[in-house]
C-alpha cells in the first residue's frame, strides 16, 4: 500500500513538474530569441536552459514572493480556473456544492504523515491522486511500466553507446595531457567524467588539430561535458516530453555556439577565419566522415561558421540586460509563491455562504460538539468571535497564513502546528479557548490557550477530540480530555495525556464520534458503507482493564 | 576485399612490427607499453585486427611479417579508402563537429561567408 502511495507521489510530482516544463520552455524560448535578436552571446542562452534543467532536477520548489507558481504547482490563472475542480473543502473561497461532489475519492484514502511534505503540494497531491484514482489500477500500473521502460531504454541506450564507442577507442595514442588520437572517429569529442578525455581523429594535422584540441579543452573548461550529461539524465527520466528533447537539441546547438565564442575570445578576433575554415573543412570533407546517421546537429555547421563570422567583443551594456533577465527569469520560474491572499471583502462573502464541509470523520466530531452545546463558532471566523467569557478571538490570513489574536495578543497559527490549513472552530471549556485547525480530511489539529496563564498550553493532533460535558465538577477540567487517531486501524481511545483507555480492535471501520458524560464514554463507529453503531464503556472500567486486565 | 587503409595509430603500431619483427609478442607488448602508452589487451587487440587484414601473423608466440610496408602502401594507394563509423556518437557528448556532411554547394556558400567577412 505504502508501495503504491510513494508511486502516486512520484507520477502527480512528474506530471506537475512537466506542467511547469512546459510553460517554461515557452518564457524561455522566447527569451532565447529576444537574446538572439538583442545580439546577446550564446552564452547566456546556455544558462536561460539551465533554468529548465534545474526545475527538472529540483523535488521541491523554493518559496519566493515573486515566483510564477502557486505553492502546489500551477501558475496563478491556472489554479484560479481549476479550483472548482479541487477535492478539497479547505481551500477557502470554495463553494460547498462543488467540493462536495469532490470528497468521495480523497478522503477514505489513508494520508502520508503531515509533517514530512508541505501543505499545499499535499492539496495538489491528492488532487492529481484523486484523478488518477479514477483510472483502474490496472491502468495506473500499466502507465508506470510504460514509463519506467522509457526510462530504462533511454538510459540503457546512452549506456551502451558509451561502450561501444569506449571499444572503438582502444586503438589510440596519448599525444599529450587528456588528449588522444585515435583511428576512425569522425570526429573530435569529450568523453568521460572522471577525468574527461579529449579524442581526436587521428588525421587531423596542423592548424586543424590545434584548433580543434582548443575547442575541446574549452569545453571542458567550461564543464559543458557535465552539463550536456546531466540534461540528457533529465531527458531520459522526462522523456515522454517533447519540449524536454526540444530544451535538450536547442541547448546543445547553444553550447556548441558559446564554445566556440570562448575560443575566439582566446584567439583573438584575426584568427576566426582560420578557426571557421577549420569547421568547414572537418564538415566538408570527405575524409572524415561517412555513413554517420543523422543526428540532432543537422545544419549546425552553416549556423556555427554564420556565427563566428558574424561574433562580436558584446557590450557591457548587452551583458548587463542579459545577466538581470537570467536572474530574473530564474527567480520567476523557479519559485513558488505562497497563495495569495485574497481580499478581503470578497472572501468575506463568500466564507458566509461556505459552512464548512468537513470531510467524514470530522464531521463525527462535529456532533458531538454540537451536542455537548458548547460555545463554538461553525463558520470561517469573518469577525472576531466574542466568547461569552468575555475574551475577543480574531482570525485573519489565510491557509498557511493563520493569525489568531486571543485579546490582542497575536499568534501565528504555522508556529503552533505548520501543517494546519484552515480554522474550523474555536471554542471555550473552563479557562481554555480550544481552536481546531483542520490538518487533513482525517486529521485535526487542537491548541488549548489557557486564558489565565495567557499561553499555549496543550496540543494534541487526532481525528476526534471531546471532554466530560460535566467538567464543571472536575478539579482540572482538562484531564477529561479524550480523542482518537485519524483511521487508526485499531480503534484506540487516549485519555488527555496519551494513554490508551481503551483499543476497540476495529476491522473496516472507524471512529466517528466520541462522547463523554462523567465517565461514560460513548463512541459512535461507522463502516465505510454508512451504517453506524454505538460503543458504550466506562472510563474507569476500560483503565482497569488495560492496567490490570 | 581486403581493407587496405591503416590508421595514424594502426600505422605507429604497425611501424614498431616492422621495424622489430620477427619479435615474441611479450617483447611487443613492452614496446606498445614504452612507445605507445598501450596495455597489454590493447596490444593483442590490434596486433589481431592486423593479422586478419593479412598484415602480421601470430604464429606461436612469435609475431612474423606477412605483408612489408612497402608492399603495403603500394596496395593501398590503389584501393578506395572508405572510413565508415560503426555505431553513433551519443548525443550528450561535445562533439566537434555535426554529424551530416555538407554537400558541396553548401560549402561554396560557407566559404563564401568566411571570405566575406571584412
Amino acid at each position: 500500500m505504502m508501495w503504491w502511495v510513494m508511486l502516486e507521489s512520484l507520477v502527480t510530482g512528474l506530471l506537475n513538474i512537466s506542467v511547469q516544463a512546459a510553460v517554461i520552455f515557452c518564457v524561455l524560448f522566447l527569451a532565447r530569441a529576444v537574446f538572439s535578436l538583442c545580439r546577446i552571446p550564446k552564452k547566456y542562452a546556455c544558462f536561460l536552459w539551465m533554468i529548465l534543467f534545474a526545475r527538472l532536477l529540483m523535488p521541491m520548489q523554493p518559496e519566493s514572493p515573486v515566483g510564477l507558481w502557486i505553492k502546489g504547482g500551477m501558475p496563478q490563472s491556472f489554479v484560479e480556473n481549476s479550483r472548482a475542480g479541487r477535492g478539497n473543502a479547505f481551500v477557502p473561497g470554495e463553494l460547498k456544492g462543488v467540493t462536495d461532489g469532490n470528497m468521495s475519492g480523497g478522503s477514505r484514502t489513508p494520508q502520508l504523515g503531515t509533517s514530512d511534505i508541505g501543505i499545499l503540494e499535499r492539496l495538489w497531491k491528492t488532487e492529481a491522486a484523486n484523478g488518477a484514482g479514477e483510472l483502474p489500477g490496472a491502468a495506473r500500473r500499466i502507465l508506470f511500466l510504460v514509463w519506467g521502460t522509457g526510462c530504462l531504454g533511454f538510459l540503457l541506450y546512452g549506456g551502451v553507446s558509451c561502450l561501444l564507442l569506449k571499444k572503438k577507442l582502444l586503438c589510440s595514442i596519448r599525444r599529450e595531457d587528456n588528449c588522444y588520437l585515435v583511428d576512425g572517429i569522425p570526429t573530435a569529442f569529450v568523453m568521460g567524467v572522471f577525468p574527461p578525455r579529449i579524442y581526436v581523429p587521428s588525421e587531423l594535422e596542423g592548424e586543424d588539430l590545434d584548433y580543434v584540441i582548443l575547442h575541446e579543452r574549452t569545453h571542458i573548461k567550461r564543464m559543458d561535458y557535465l552539463v550536456k550529461t546531466a540534461a540528457y539524465l533529465m531527458t531520459c527520466i522526462y522523456w515522454f516530453h517533447p519540449f524536454v528533447w526540444a530544451a535538450l537539441v536547442l541547448m546543445s546547438k547553444d553550447i556548441e555556439l558559446s564554445c566556440d565564442e570562448a575560443v575566439l575570445g582566446r584567439l583573438g578576433e584575426c584568427s576566426r577565419r582560420e578557426y571557421a575554415n577549420t569547421l568547414l573543412r572537418l564538415s566538408g570533407g570527405k575524409r572524415y566522415f561517412a555513413g554517420v546517421p543523422l543526428a540532432f546537429g543537422e545544419g549546425d555547421t552553416e549556423n556555427r561558421i554564420r556565427h563566428i563570422v558574424r561574433y562580436r567583443k558584446p557590450v557591457a551594456a548587452a551583458v548587463a540586460i542579459a545577466v538581470i533577465l537570467l536572474s530574473g527569469l530564474a527567480v520567476v520560474l523557479l519559485t513558488g509563491r505562497p497563495e495569495k491572499q485574497p481580499d478581503a471583502l470578497n472572501t468575506n462573502a463568500v466564507r458566509s455562504e461556505t459552512s464548512i464541509a468537513q470531510p467524514s470523520v470530522t464531521q463525527g466530531n462535529d456532533k458531538s460538539i454540537g451536542e455537548n452545546s458548547f460555545n463554538s463558532v461553525n463558520s470561517r471566523f469573518p469577525e472576531p468571535v466574542e466568547l461569552p467569557s468575555g475574551h475577543t478571538v480574531t482570525v485573519t490570513g489565510d491557509v498557511y497564513h493563520i493569525m489568531i489574536s486571543i485579546d490582542g495578543e497575536e499568534y501565528r497559527m504555522a508556529d503552533l502546528c505548520d501543517s494546519v490549513n484552515a480554522l474550523m472552530e474555536i471554542r471555550e471549556f473552563a479557562e481554555y479557548i480550544v481552536v481546531d485547525g483542520h490538518v487533513s480530511p482525517n486529521a485535526s489539529y487542537y491548541g488549548f490557550y489557557s486564558t489565565e496563564s495567557k499561553h499555549w498550553v496543550r496540543a494534541y493532533t487526532g481525528a476526534l477530540l471531546t471532554w466530560d460535558e460535566n467538567w464543571h465538577t472536575r478539579e482540572d477540567p482538562i484531564e477529561s480530555v479524550i480523542y482518537a487517531e485519524p483511521f487508526d486501524d485499531q480503534g484506540v481511545i487516549y485519555d488527555w495525556e496519551g494513554n490508551r483507555i481503551a483499543v476497540l480492535g476495529l476491522e473496516e471501520e472507524y471512529i466517528y464520534g466520541l462522547k463523554r458524560v462523567g465517565d461514560d464514554i460513548t463512541v459512535t463507529i461507522v463502516d465505510y458503507a454508512g451504517k453506524s453503531r454505538e460503543l458504550q464503556f466506562d472510563f474507569k472500567d476500560s483503565l482497569r482493564t488495560l492496567y490490570h486486565g | 576485399m581486403e581493407d587496405y587503409s591503416l590508421g595514424l595509430v594502426e600505422g605507429r603500431f604497425a611501424d614498431i612490427v616492422w621495424q622489430n619483427a620477427p619479435l615474441t609478442t611479450a617483447e611487443l607488448t613492452k614496446l606498445c607499453e614504452k612507445e605507445l602508452g598501450w596495455k597489454r589487451t590493447t596490444t593483442y587487440t590490434v596486433l589481431k585486427k592486423l593479422s586478419d587484414r593479412g598484415l602480421f601473423e601470430n604464429r606461436g608466440g612469435t609475431v612474423i611479417v606477412r605483408m612489408g610496408k612497402e608492399d603495403f602502401y603500394a596496395r593501398q594507394s590503389e584501393a578506395y579508402v572508405d572510413r565508415s563509423f560503426q555505431g553513433s556518437l551519443p548525443g550528450f557528448l561535445t562533439a566537434f563537429t555535426s554529424r551530416r556532411k555538407l554537400s558541396g554547394e553548401e560549402v561554396e556558400k560557407l566559404k563564401k561567408i568566411i571570405e566575406e567577412q571584412e
